[in-house]
């Protein structure tokens, strides 16, 4: 069928062409003499000047020089004319003889590299996306902080993109009042009260197991590690609350709340709840919010009770509960982030409310808050019946009587969280001013290192100046010394050089077009590829030492990468972008028709196409799995789903899978066939879509303007079944040249419905059988997968596409596309290794080098 | 000042462009002496799926009489309605049909779409220039600056954060608030605080790695000059907002919060997947988001809001009642068959039911504009609202759009009528005309004057 072409199938090496008897030698300058003619003869009709249909236009090509620059364009038709899908079958076929010459012109083409020009494309400045600026600071600052969803940074992907992509990331105001957002919470959290690391804590932790409601004491001032106080016991339970609102003023209250069970046995959190009394004000109606809980918002009940007595500093309070879950032996709950405002969001004044404390800005315990099980009291004090005794001056100094009491800096420092904060605080406080040490030159320290680590790269003494400023004018505005370094630390993390990653040109010797980039700059290219993170410290150092893009090195610190469990960026920020992945959870097969196809069967989907990409890098396994394999991963709910018997439990696992079972490769995956499908329905179009665009990267062009779906009634015999109906596609001619490509593909998948269940019993009316545009015929998921595997050049072609696309962070142009072809060629050498893939971008050129930006 | 593509775009526009953000009159200096009483606002709430044309647009020009049925629960606001239809985009349709037709919606082919062009001239008199709520997915980037998406907030409690981080949501009281002004109290000064040494040396950081970077690159580090300037300038509205509304505290009423329907509803607004599945999450979503338009304008947060409700991919259980299909999208598809071919009439009487709902709802929103006191004229008097959709119809249309102002405009508008124009007549004539409505006087917007089915010099006659 395809002449000529058949013998251009396999090897693109010359002397395999020279096995076949073909010149090697051959003149490929022959575009306008030799090519010119024959694309004017069957192409230039469709994708000329006045069409360009897919964007191609070959009436552009207008000399030699332009031919030898459209690599991927001619790469692309090589492809297309291959696999018989151009010209369409309605159009003009090509004469043996043209076919032949255009065959041999376009490989020819392709193969040639002069190596002595090469172009490494364009390395623009990139802001960090989404999920790379969340885990740069994570690894930055070693604290776990969804500083995005916090203040609903948007979603930079668009479309089916990667999110990482130069192009598509742009910095809106709104985008930048958010980072601002952040950085404020960030530091609210981090930064624990100078004082309670140079000083004894000033937390006065009065806990009882099980505390009488105490009496009014006696109201001289003592301090809570007094000796004079007797010891407290601690109860297992204990409360911690953090201050996220100013206080005075404020038209909100904003309290946070964690519970932390010490003890042996496990709580159900029905039984638990917490009080934050304050003063009403005068009102009776409040508002509130749950804003965040990490046992999940929906879970925690809240109301607001009004005392019918106004008490010691307080005549209202509110109470935290929470509707189901468990508190682990020795877990807490994580942050409970409450609001309460009045109905006409007026001010509180909360300085003087019985359980405010303005100096917790990091979560502590604090017996203010009460915490009760069951009702009874477990932690904390209640405030005195008596409104008149107690005045806020005292209320942190009172113990309640009668109650052991402990090393309140020991008890506060014992807590996990507010540890975990110190261990930040400290690693980004290395300097203490002291004797030797004055403030400033602390300061100083500490920001050096900090801008160092956060802008991934040396810093200038210039720059380091320029920050010290801002201390300088905090300090003189009374700021103490943790607060005056605290606008630096907010300085450097909104700065441009954190927030994008930018390499400076460099002024070029001789015809140089093209630089090595630094060994810093190469930190931060493989690090953000393999990790969507900063540079860790080995890397730092390598780099600091001048020695990562020593030979070997490179590749050895990409393979270490590679098997750190940081990793993984390359499934959430690389695999689900391309796999189209978030289409899952908008799937539009509904519940009324699919009544299995619920939230947890669709994670479990989501679950089993990640986990198996994650097993490709762990394992360092053939990538072709990713057509057909013989192990998926499943649990009892996606196995029952996909008709395998003998799996229970609701963790996921990988299984083996046999011929019968028809799963195997993404094809067989829930996931890929249920977020294809229609509302009631498979759409074959939609999955022959996903296997041309995913699998193939080669998208059919989107169907033109004012063209609407099938229609039902139509002139002659109505279609028996939907296949006929969408037979139709091929019979009008603005839908055949496409869909002709498109729909045999999926018609392969019909054996799966809608939800990607296995259609065993309509054998009868089920036809699943297709015929590409070659002429090749295959019948069933398990004859498609066949064909797909001997296009395995295509796919791995694809995949090194995406995958240096991912890495570059822009479009590939003609001048990567030897990188793409060589990038597939190592692959098919190395038995399609995943590390290969890898390896084989952090080697490629244009990964190592860059040109000045125009 | 004429807002034309040529002057805002990109390459040299780059840096013309920064110069025309920063275009915004002196804070208060300009609007001090000159307004009496309540400010004009201008709003765009702008729905999926484009309309039943049909059942959207009345038979005849001239009165407003017996509203279609879309329209119909608009009926008690018909002497303050200006429908317009005819309007149309010009160029082709290509690529992803709904992100091409969210391109062209409200920028019709320039850098700059209509809200950001009143939000640059007038912008800078509230706290926020402009406020973009709703949907957030990939089809509703419908507000554009200098070519690139504004986003959208899609959850009310950080809208609500962001109109009122330290201010009390209060409705001034207008003669109050004009003598204040002319006393000054609102001075335009540089923030004093720390937090503009931060802006200071982010601004300085930014403006030295400028110098060193390659033409394409600069583009982005002026993009983050803008976006920093902008924060600047809100920590600065911020402040002076504080010292005028303490000034005033004693004169001005509070403002109703609207209640927040639970979050649970929304799974934290991180996936809009639940309202659409369900109308009565959907409505209940449409409804908070109008009452979070109506605080902005009454608390004078913001003067400009596009506000992007309903879903193509929304389900509409109980609000189709006509055939089995429900989902939007279907609907719309079937409803609009390609030209020569029938469409579906039951699809087609789905889509309409779902136009009918969302207009409802939109009538319940002009319902609380007119309902707000601006101490002798109503909220609605002082504003422009336009009602449309960023598609034709839903077989991605780009002929004849629903189209309607509803709102006097403070008497600028000659409502209560039916103005029909010649199908294929440029919407960037309706933007020109908003935006001189809105004080900003242009000759031109987008393809007024470039379309090829250009017409009236780029106006639309009779409608002012």
């Amino acid at each position: 069928v395809i002449g000529g072409m058949v013998l251009l199938l396999n090897g693109r090496s010359v002397s395999a062409a020279d096995d076949k008897g073909t010149p090697n030698d051959r003149d490929i300058n022959t575009f306008l003499t030799d090519i010119r003619p024959i694309l004017d003869t069957y192409c230039i009709r469709c994708h000329g000047a006045d069409k360009a249909e897919a964007h191609v236009n070959f009436a552009a090509i207008l000399n030699e020089a332009d031919a030898r620059k459209a690599r991927r364009l001619w790469s692309k038709a090589f492809d297309q004319i291959k696999n018989g899908e151009m010209p369409p079958a309605e159009a003009r076929q090509f004469a043996a003889a043209d076919r032949t010459k255009l065959g041999w012109w376009l490989r020819e083409r392709i193969e040639s590299r002069d190596p002595n020009d090469r172009d490494p494309g364009p390395a623009l400045v990139r802001r960090l996306s989404r999920p790379e600026y969340d885990r740069t600071l994570r690894d930055l600052l070693g604290i776990d902080f969804n500083a995005s969803e916090l203040v609903g940074i948007p979603d930079d992907s668009q479309g089916h993109g990667f999110a990482n992509q130069s192009s598509i990331l742009d910095l809106s105001p709104a985008l930048m009042e958010k980072y601002f957002a952040t950085t404020d919470q960030l530091l609210d959290r981090i930064l624990v009260p100078a004082s309670d690391l140079e000083t004894p804590s000033t937390l006065n932790v009065a806990a009882a197991s099980e505390i009488a409601r105490p009496k009014p004491t006696a109201n001289e001032p003592q301090r809570p590690n007094d000796p004079k106080l007797p010891p407290i016991t601690k109860s297992t339970l204990t409360a911690q609350y953090k201050c996220a609102g100013s206080g005075a003023a404020d038209n909100q209250i904003r309290p946070q709340f964690q519970i932390f069970n010490s003890g042996k046995d496990a709580v159900p959190l029905r039984e638990l709840t917490i009080r934050y009394w304050f003063i009403s004000g005068g009102e009776t109606e409040f508002q509130h919010w749950c804003d965040y809980a990490k046992v999940d918002a929906k879970n925690v009940t809240r109301s607001v009770n009004i005392l019918p007595k106004p008490v010691q500093d307080a005549d209202a309070y509110v109470e935290v509960g929470f509707a189901d879950g468990t508190l682990e032996a020795g877990g807490n709950t994580g942050e409970i982030q409450i609001r309460v405002a009045k109905q006409d969001w007026k001010p509180f004044e909360q300085t003087a409310d019985y359980s405010f404390d303005a100096s917790l800005t990091t979560f502590s315990e604090a017996p203010l808050v009460t915490l009760y099980r069951k009702g009874k009291l477990m932690w904390g004090r209640e405030p005195s019946e008596s409104a008149a005794t107690s005045t806020k001056k005292t209320k942190t100094l009172q113990p309640a009587e009668g109650q052991p009491a402990k090393d309140s800096k020991t008890t506060a420092a014992n807590t996990v969280e507010h540890q975990k904060m110190l261990k930040v605080r400290q690693a980004i406080f290395i300097a203490k001013p002291s004797t030797e040490l004055s403030q400033q030159a602390a300061a100083k320290k500490i920001i050096e290192s900090f801008a160092r680590k956060a802008w991934r790269r040396p810093v200038q003494a210039a720059e380091v100046a320029r920050l010290m400023t801002i201390y300088d004018r905090a300090v003189v505005k009374g700021a103490d010394f943790t607060n005056a370094v605290r606008p630096m630390l907010k300085t450097v993390l909104v700065s441009p050089n954190f927030l994008f990653r930018i390499e400076q040109d460099r002024p070029m010797q001789g015809l140089e077009t093209s630089h090595r980039v630094s060994d810093h700059e190469l930190a931060v290219r493989l690090s953000y590829f393999i990790w969507s993170t900063l540079p860790d410290q080995e890397l730092t150092a390598l780099a600091d030492q001048g020695k990562l893009s020593a030979p070997g090195e490179l590749e050895k610190q990409a393979k270490r990468m590679l098997a750190d469990p940081k990793s993984q960026a390359l499934t959430e920020n690389f695999a689900v972008p391309w796999l189209q992945l978030d289409n899952l959870t908008n799937a539009r097969p509904a519940t009324e028709f699919f009544p299995s196809f619920i939230p947890s069967l669709k994670t479990a989907m989501y679950q089993e196409t990640t986990l198996f990409f994650d097993t490709l890098r762990q394992e360092n396994r053939n990538l072709l799995e990713l057509i057909d394999s013989d192990y998926t991963y499943v649990n009892e709910e996606l196995a029952r789903h996909y008709g395998i018997s003998g799996v229970s439990g609701s963790e996921m696992r990988k299984i083996s899978l046999k011929p019968e079972d028809h799963r195997g490769g993404l094809l067989g995956m829930g996931s890929v066939l249920a977020s294809t499908s229609h509302t009631f329905r498979t759409s074959p179009t939609l999955r022959g879509k996903y296997v041309l665009e995913v699998i193939l990267g080669t998208p059919p062009p989107p169907p033109p303007a004012n063209v609407g779906v099938l229609k039902d009634e139509a002139k002659g015999k109505p279609p028996k079944t939907f296949r006929e109906s969408l037979a139709r596609h091929s019979t009008v001619a603005a839908c055949a040249a496409c869909h002709k490509k498109i729909d045999p593909l999926g018609f392969g998948l019909e054996s799966f419905d809608a939800v990607g269940k296995w259609r065993a019993g309509d054998a009868a009316t089920l036809d699943a059988s297709g015929v590409l545009p070659t002429g090749e015929k295959f019948s069933g998921p398990d004859e498609l997968k066949k064909l797909l595997l001997k296009r395995k050049d295509q796919f791995l072609r694809n995949l090194s596409e995406q995958m240096l696309t991912y890495a570059l962070g822009r479009k590939l142009e003609d001048c990567d596309e030897n990188t793409v072809l060589d990038i597939r060629d190592a692959l098919k050498r190395d038995n399609n290794r995943f590390s290969t893939l890898i390896l084989e971008v952090v080697r490629s050129f244009p990964f190592q080098h860059r040109r000045n930006v125009p | 000042m004429q807002i034309t593509r040529r002057n805002i775009l990109r390459g040299a526009g780059a840096m013309l462009a920064l110069p025309y953000f920063e275009s915004w009159r002196p804070l208060w200096a300009a609007g001090a002496g000159k307004v009496a009483g309540p400010p004009l606002r201008m709003a765009i709430v702008t729905v999926a799926g484009g309309t039943v044309i049909e059942a959207w647009k009345p038979e005849k020009a001239g009165n407003l009489d017996k509203l279609p049925s879309i329209l119909e629960s608009l009926e008690p606001f018909k002497d303050q309605m200006t429908l317009v239809s005819g309007l149309s985009h010009g160029g082709q349709v290509t690529g992803c049909a709904h992100t091409t037709c969210s391109r062209l919606h409200l920028s019709c082919g320039g850098d700059v779409s209509v809200d950001q062009a009143v939000a640059q001239a007038i912008g800078g008199d509230s706290v926020l220039p402009s406020l973009e709520i709703g949907m957030t997915n990939h089809q509703t980037k419908f507000s554009y600056r200098n070519g690139s998406p504004v986003p959208f907030e899609m959850n009310p409690h950080l809208v609500f954060d962001r109109m009122f981080k330290g201010r009390a949501p209060i409705i001034p009281n207008w003669t109050a608030r004009q003598a204040n002004l002319a006393k000054g109290v609102r001075e335009s000064v540089k923030s004093d605080s720390i937090e503009q040494s931060v802006i200071d040396a982010v601004l300085d950081q930014a403006n030295a790695l400028r110098k060193d970077l390659g033409r394409s690159d600069q583009r982005k580090m002026e993009e983050y000059l803008h976006s920093v300037r902008s924060v600047e300038k809100r920590l600065a509205l911020v402040e002076q907002q504080q010292r005028l509304e303490a000034e005033e505290a004693a004169t001005s009423a509070k403002a109703p919060v609207p209640k927040f329907p639970p979050k649970a509803h929304f799974e934290n607004y991180t996936n809009s997947w639940h309202m659409w599945r369900s109308p009565e999450r959907h409505a209940e979503y449409i409804r908070i988001m109008s009452d979070m338009l109506v605080l902005a304008f009454q608390t004078d947060t913001t003067r400009v809001i596009t506000a992007a409700l309903g879903e193509d991919n929304a389900m509409f259980d109980g609000v189709v009642t006509a055939g089995t299909e429900k989902q939007a999208h279907a609907l719309e598809h079937n409803g609009n068959a390609p030209k020569n071919q029938k469409p579906n009439p039951v699809a087609r009487e789905g889509c309409r039911q779902i136009h009918a709902w969302y207009t409802q709802l939109f009538a319940e929103l002009i319902a609380k504009l007119q309902q707000a006191d601006e101490g002798g004229t109503t909220l609605l008097d002082n504003c422009l609202i336009l009602y449309t959709s960023y598609m034709a119809d839903g077989g991605h249309g780009i002929e004849d759009y629903p189209t309607l102002l509803v709102g006097k405009a403070q008497g600028k508008l000659k409502t209560g009528k039916h103005h029909a124009y010649p199908v294929g007549t440029p919407v960037a004539n309706l933007y020109v005309e908003m935006l001189n409505c809105m004080g900003v006087p242009t000759r031109s917007f987008g393809d007024s004057h470039t379309s090829k089915t250009q017409a009236f010099n780029g106006r639309l006659p009779g409608i002012v």
